[in-house]
């Protein structure tokens, strides 16, 4: 037999198992994802608001509550229980933490042009009420398919920030969403 | 034409007055703090804001005032529990129409330097977290 034949021969197996070992490492590195590799995009199913109270407290004057409309983007809901809003959705916290009262809440759902919206009131069960500004509630809600929404896709109006001794409006304070997490 | 006296406002003149045969008469009527007027009614009259004038008068009539407790509590007059709030939330939210009688019942903010309800003639966020607090023992309303 021809030895340089031969050579030939043995060249073109050796090329062979190069080519497939590669192959082989290449299909192995692309299956490994779930490892260190770069992540797939996770889908977004709940952002939560932190609703926070705005303007300055004047001196000597506590807060028995606070309300205002939460006007929600489209794709966002709250959970619904046996058609009222589920009682973990508007949750008392920050200067309201602690209160037995629980969050007094009404979801009216979109409908043709009008966006869907919350109407919420939180009140202390402190009785002398509260004398800090701050964060007072945190929101959460279900985003449909895609809906990754931001501070400002909600509106919020109506709002009332109410004197623990009158009963009468702060004047010069409202409430506004201080920030949106996306989970 | 005598005005009825009771619980719940003032009337002025509160004594009986003598008025010429076919006259009008007029009395001011004001809910004390806590109440409010439902209605006045007798000798003819109509009432327009706090006062009430008796028109063409020819015979002995009386004047009788109607008012409501700002209790808070749309079944009683005692202290509101949490469904009182969320039927005030409702009323607020324009979800539900309240009665006449009610409008007075659920419109406790503000309170007075006493702590009594006063009431504003509208049913609002404050109303809904006064009657809230209260029904949680807050005040003595």
């Amino acid at each position: 037999m021809n030895l340089k034949h031969m050579g030939d021969i043995t060249l073109k197996i050796m090329i062979r198992y190069v080519v497939l070992l590669s192959l082989i490492v290449s299909f192995t590195a692309c299956g490994g994802g779930g490892g260190a590799g770069a992540p797939a995009s996770e889908v977004k199913t709940i952002a939560l608001l932190t609703i926070g109270l705005t303007g300055t407290l004047p001196l000597s004057t506590a807060i028995s509550g606070v309300s205002f409309l939460l006007t929600l983007p489209a794709g966002v809901t709250p959970a619904i229980t046996s058609g009222t809003v589920s009682s973990g959705v508007v949750i008392l916290t920050g200067v309201l933490a602690g209160s037995s009262i629980p969050a007094q809440v009404i979801y009216t759902a979109a409908s043709g042009n009008s966006s869907g919206t919350l109407k919420v009131i939180l009140a202390t069960s402190l009785p002398s009420g509260v004398t800090a500004s701050g964060e007072v509630a945190k929101i959460n809600l279900l985003l449909a398919n895609g809906v990754q929404p931001t501070a400002t896709g909600f509106g919020i109006n109506e709002t009332s920030v109410i004197d623990s001794l009158t009963y009468d409006a702060i004047i010069g304070m409202g409430v506004g969403v201080s920030g949106v997490t996306l989970q | 034409m005598t005005p009825v006296t009771g619980a719940g406002f003032s009337i002025f003149p509160e004594n009986v007055q003598t008025v010429v045969y076919g006259n009008t008469a007029t009395f001011t009527v004001n809910p004390t703090a806590g109440y409010g007027i439902l209605s006045v009614s007798g000798c003819n009259g109509t009432l327009n804001s706090s006062s009430y004038t008796a028109a063409n008068i020819t015979d002995n009539c009386n004047i009788t005032v109607t008012t409501v407790k700002r209790s808070g509590n749309g079944t009683s007059n005692t202290t509101p529990n949490i469904a009182d709030a969320l039927k005030a939330l409702q009323a607020y939210a324009g979800l539900l129409t309240l009665s006449a009688s009610e409008k007075i019942i659920f419109d406790v903010a503000p309170l007075s330097s006493t702590g009594v309800p006063l009431g504003n003639n509208v049913i609002d966020a404050a109303d809904v977290i006064l009657i809230l607090r209260r029904s949680v023992g807050i005040g003595n309303w």
